[in-house]
């Protein structure tokens, strides 16, 4: 089992689940972040996260349209992801299960 | 008003971000629109990049331009430097220091060891400048950043001749002025001298980037800023020895009042030259070494 470690669940996280709906640029992943997780991604943030992911070849950059680039998640990328989320589906099915249990017996 | 911050925000990613992210994040800013916040987190993402450079995006700037950012940074460094150096040669300017440092002994020693690797550093920087200052001055022509930076550092260099041509002849004529007054002018004096050096510096590096340098003066000019970040880390070594030295073996003067205002005492002016002697020395060395790197790959 692999340690986790706050990279694995720094905005990198928020950015490809955003990008595994289909290639984007900077502000529209930042806009779908903030409709879906609630949450705004700085500039500073989403760029360093960009940075990570690319570097670890999760995401890919595709040709500049102006000067707004998209990226796009690659096969790594939807693996890496899948991961994540069926660790934290775990997670939050086993808290709520004993948040409801002692719900129960309180 | 933010957008400047977040153009200034931008600017402070390392090159190799700015060169690969730098238009994207521009536009990002330019969407968004520039609140404070995001100015804060460009700063935060900045410092980031510095600290904890991705590798993949850190190797997309070459060899050479490696050198020109390691090069120019020690020099920038120096400068900072040099204004602690001054500080401390004020500090110990006084007949009674410099009875102690001419006295055998440990203060002596590292008087004199100071005053070596000052003059071996500033001959550092003369000599591994110069082959780069006559390749901007014979490109300058045709390259017109080049231009702008030469003509940049030529006016910061007339400003401080000219100021401190200016001081020498008020000094001369012994004007009867308060202490207060002598401070003041001495302070403004410090003040321009120091945005004279930072502008050499920032027009040096400006230059550096405009223009055609073989990869052999740069190799040079990597093992002149080794010297010059040798050279400030044993400064900063021996004004320890100093500091420490004069403090327990010269309790009285190192707590007599000091400056031109009589404060803060000697100890406490020693110590802050010390701070910002480290400060500046620990960047400089990594700078060199990232210099020599890109040199000698």
């Amino acid at each position: 089992m692999r340690y986790i470690s706050e990279r694995s669940t720094d905005p990198g996280l928020l950015v490809l689940a955003s990008l595994a709906e289909g290639p984007k640029h900077g502000y529209a992943i930042t806009q779908d972040v903030e409709a879906v997780a609630g949450v705004k991604l700085g500039p500073g943030t989403l760029y360093g996260a960009l940075s990570r992911l690319e570097g670890r070849d999760l995401i890919e950059a595709l040709p500049s349209e102006d000067r707004r680039r998209p990226y796009k998640i690659t096969a790594a990328g939807s693996a890496a992801l899948e991961e994540q989320l069926r660790l934290l589906d775990r997670v939050v099915d086993t808290g709520m299960k004993r948040l409801r249990a002692a719900g129960a017996t309180s | 008003m933010s957008a400047r911050f977040a153009r200034l925000a931008l600017a402070l990613y390392p090159l190799a971000y700015r060169r690969r992210y730098g238009e994207e994040m521009a536009a990002l800013v330019e969407d968004e629109g520039a609140s404070p916040r995001a100015v804060a987190d460009l700063a935060r993402g900045a410092l980031r990049a510095h600290v904890r450079p991705e590798p993949a995006v850190a190797a997309t700037v070459g060899r050479d331009d490696r050198v020109r950012l390691g090069v120019s940074a020690v020099l920038l460094c120096w400068v900072l430097f040099t204004l602690a150096g001054l500080a401390l040669y004020k500090t110990t300017e006084g007949r009674s220091f410099e009875g102690l440092g001419g006295a055998p002994g440990l203060l002596g020693v590292a008087r004199l060891g100071i005053e070596i690797l000052a003059a071996l550093g500033s001959a550092a920087v003369v000599v591994g400048a110069a082959p780069l200052v006559l390749a901007a001055l014979r490109q300058a022509r045709s390259r017109p950043t080049a231009r702008g930076a030469v003509l940049l550092a030529g006016g910061c260099v007339a400003t401080f001749v000219g100021a401190t041509a200016a001081l020498v002849v008020l000094a001369a004529a012994k004007p009867d002025f308060s202490s207060g007054v002598e401070a003041l002018v001495l302070a403004a004096w410090i003040l321009l001298a120091a945005a004279c050096g930072i502008g050499c510096a920032l027009a040096a590096r400006r230059g550096l980037f405009a223009i055609a340098v073989p990869r052999r003066t740069l190799a040079f000019a990597a093992a002149c800023a080794a010297v010059v970040a040798a050279a400030m880390a044993g400064i900063a070594l021996l004004t320890l020895v100093y500091l420490v030295d004069l403090v327990v073996g010269a309790p009285g003067l190192a707590s007599s009042p000091n400056g031109p205002l009589g404060e803060p005492n000697a100890r406490h002016s020693l110590l802050l030259q010390l701070a910002v002697m480290v400060a500046v020395a620990i960047p400089a060395t990594l700078s060199a070494r990232r210099a020599w790197g890109g040199a000698h790959p």
